[in-house]
């Protein structure tokens, strides 16, 4: 059996007990990197000769009685929307072609102070604005289980990455699914944390007010420990919060029994394919055969979820982006005047969708539309936030299918971006109101992962973790993509 | 509802964004499609009763001085500098 089929605990009982070397491990990632990611495109940077490094750095402290715990010698990937001082940070964007960034993205800080292995920095949507990973200005990432297909987006390569066990996790962001969609098509686990659990110091600014850093993984076990690593207050990101980090791994087998389940009706609806509709239903069941109990619910509001993002989000675009200006970094033009200097550097190197991005909310935010769509949006958000917070009085958690579909193909949604939103109708109502998410595979249609939605109240991961973990027991090993 | 040429190229200017005559003429045609379907929050917001003013809550922190070693690292990011000032063209013009 390869090393890259390991889980963290597993790879750290082998440490313990000399059965191999985090330089082996590391060895071996690098090869399956070699042998595949030409075809798929998961990195965009591979730090070959610093995981080497890092890993002959590892052997010898733990020679000298260092603990494998935690994280510690675990080989990860980071999404390159993440800064890192190592290499370059692109965000999947020309813009940032060469930059090299000043400071780890917090995130990142923690995971390499747990002992993790950095790989390298993986594909995405530019500065994660898409649903497909076709957006990269740089190349399309494929999906493992179908080359011909997409393997989701933002977090692309994070997702495939995983996947295709070229890295044993991955960190993503999600501002509107960007974890979870990736996840659910590439069969793997994604969970996006509550707005304020990780820091996004050094993450590259979307929608500052739904974007969160969290992890793809294997496994939920696995999600769990990398949370625990990056979670918890940060004085660099004001948005951060100071609430008690809980042992997420210590509570994953707790009894289910007496918290209840709430199925909203509108996320089985008719947007639904037949094939994702059928797993999902054996889906749910499991979650009853498991103790929990099923209730029925309604969220008439969360319908309109994607319609509010697609102005806020835009909104909070044209202004980070307005950071572009080619004069304190990244790419920059040769023009004398300002204003032109300003229209070419940003005309040439932002693509189609962020520039579609900006000019949707230079209009929605100009004067006459303001009262129209952003103060109505906003309003929108409230509905939503009060709709869930009145659901979690009734329900422990929410379960619907993370996408309406299973992964589509290649170029069949870039020339229709409303047809490309909706791959997010059922992921972006969580962001609108700030909750913990996870998708977690639930089955395979036609050859393609179908992922399930778990989705809990503020602050309460533990929950959706402990249920996504026994699901996953319940459902059987999973095997992903040869 | 469809977003003309002109507008496009009104808010491009605004948004500093060089645009060419092909991605205006698409955006026209893609900006409303999109502003037809975001359109529908409209069904619903005035269900909202008591609008609050900020979208999240405020939390406070201490306004305390924390040093930050890398403010060179950071000019250094700069396309074109000069001694350690950033070179941009010029703002105001005879």
């Amino acid at each position: 059996m390869s090393l890259t089929e390991l889980s963290i605990q597993e790879l750290q009982a082998g440490y313990q007990k000399r059965d191999f070397t985090v330089s082996e491990v590391v060895a071996e990632y690098l090869k399956q990197i070699d042998s595949h990611d030409k075809e798929l495109g998961a990195y965009l940077s591979v730090w070959r000769d610093e995981a080497a490094a890092a890993a002959r750095e590892l052997d010898k402290k733990i020679i000298g009685g260092l603990e494998p715990t935690g994280l510690v010698g675990v080989p990860m990937a980071v999404k390159d929307v993440l800064t890192t001082e190592q290499g370059v940070t692109t965000a999947g964007s020309k813009m940032l072609a060469h930059y090299r960034a000043p400071y780890n993205a917090t995130a990142v800080d923690k995971l390499i102070q747990a002992g993790v292995i950095v790989l390298g920095k993986t594909n995405c949507d530019e500065f994660a604005m898409g649903s497909s990973g076709e957006n990269s200005a740089f190349f399309p990432t494929k999906n493992p289980w179908n080359k011909t297909k997409v393997p989701g987006g933002s977090s692309s390569g994070s997702a495939v990455a995983v996947a295709a066990r070229l890295c044993r996790a991955a960190l993503g962001t999600d501002t509107g699914g960007s974890i979870r969609q990736p996840a659910s098509f590439s069969g793997v686990v994604g969970l996006k944390p509550t707005y304020g659990r990780v820091s996004r110091y050094g993450l590259i600014a979307m929608t500052s007010s739904l974007d969160q850093v969290g992890p793809l993984s294997a496994t939920v076990a696995e999600a769990a420990t990398v949370l625990k690593a990056i979670a918890g207050l940060d004085f660099k990101d004001a948005t951060s919060r100071n609430k008690t980090v809980p042992d997420y791994n210590d509570k994953l087998n707790h009894s289910l029994k007496g918290l209840t389940v709430g199925l909203p009706q509108e996320f089985f609806g008719k947007g639904l394919s037949r094939g994702s509709k059928q797993v999902l239903e054996k889906a749910t069941q499991t979650l009853g055969e498991l103790g929990l109990k099923i209730k029925h619910v309604n969220l008439p509001k969360s319908v309109y979820g994607l319609a509010a993002y697609y102005i806020i989000a835009p909104s909070e675009i044209s202004a980070n982006m307005a950071r572009f200006d080619g004069l304190r970094f990244g790419e920059s033009t040769e023009d004398r005047k300002l204003f032109n200097h300003y229209l070419n550097t940003r005309g040439r190197w932002l693509g189609k969708e962020v520039k579609r991005r900006i000019i949707l909310g230079t209009y929605v935010l100009s004067a006459g539309y303001y009262d129209a769509y952003y103060r109505q949006a906003v309003k929108v958000r409230q509905l939503i936030n009060q709709e869930f917070s009145n659901i979690f009085k009734e329900v422990d958690i929410l379960a619907c299918p993370t996408t309406p579909t299973v992964a589509f193909s290649l170029g069949e949604k870039t020339a229709d971006p409303m047809a490309m939103y909706l791959a997010d109708v059922n992921t972006v109502p969580v962001n609108i109101a700030g909750l913990p998410a996870i998708s977690v595979p639930a089955g395979l249609y036609d050859g393609l992962p179908v992922g399930l939605q778990l989705i809990g109240a503020p602050w309460e991961e533990v929950k959706i973790l402990q249920v996504a973990h026994q699901f996953e027991r319940a459902r059987g090993p999973w095997h992903l993509p040869a | 509802m469809a977003v003309s040429n002109q507008e496009i190229e009104h808010l491009a200017e605004l948004a500093r964004l060089n645009l060419t005559a092909d991605e205006v003429s698409r955006l026209s045609h893609e900006l409303g499609e999109i502003l037809k379907y975001v359109d529908k929050i409209k069904e619903v917001a005035d269900q909202l009763k008591n609008p609050s003013k900020t979208a999240a809550d405020n939390h406070w922190r201490a306004d305390e001085v924390k040093p930050f070693t890398k403010a060179r690292e950071l000019i250094n990011r700069a396309p074109r500098l000069k001694k350690n000032l950033l070179v941009v063209p010029p703002v105001f013009e005879d």
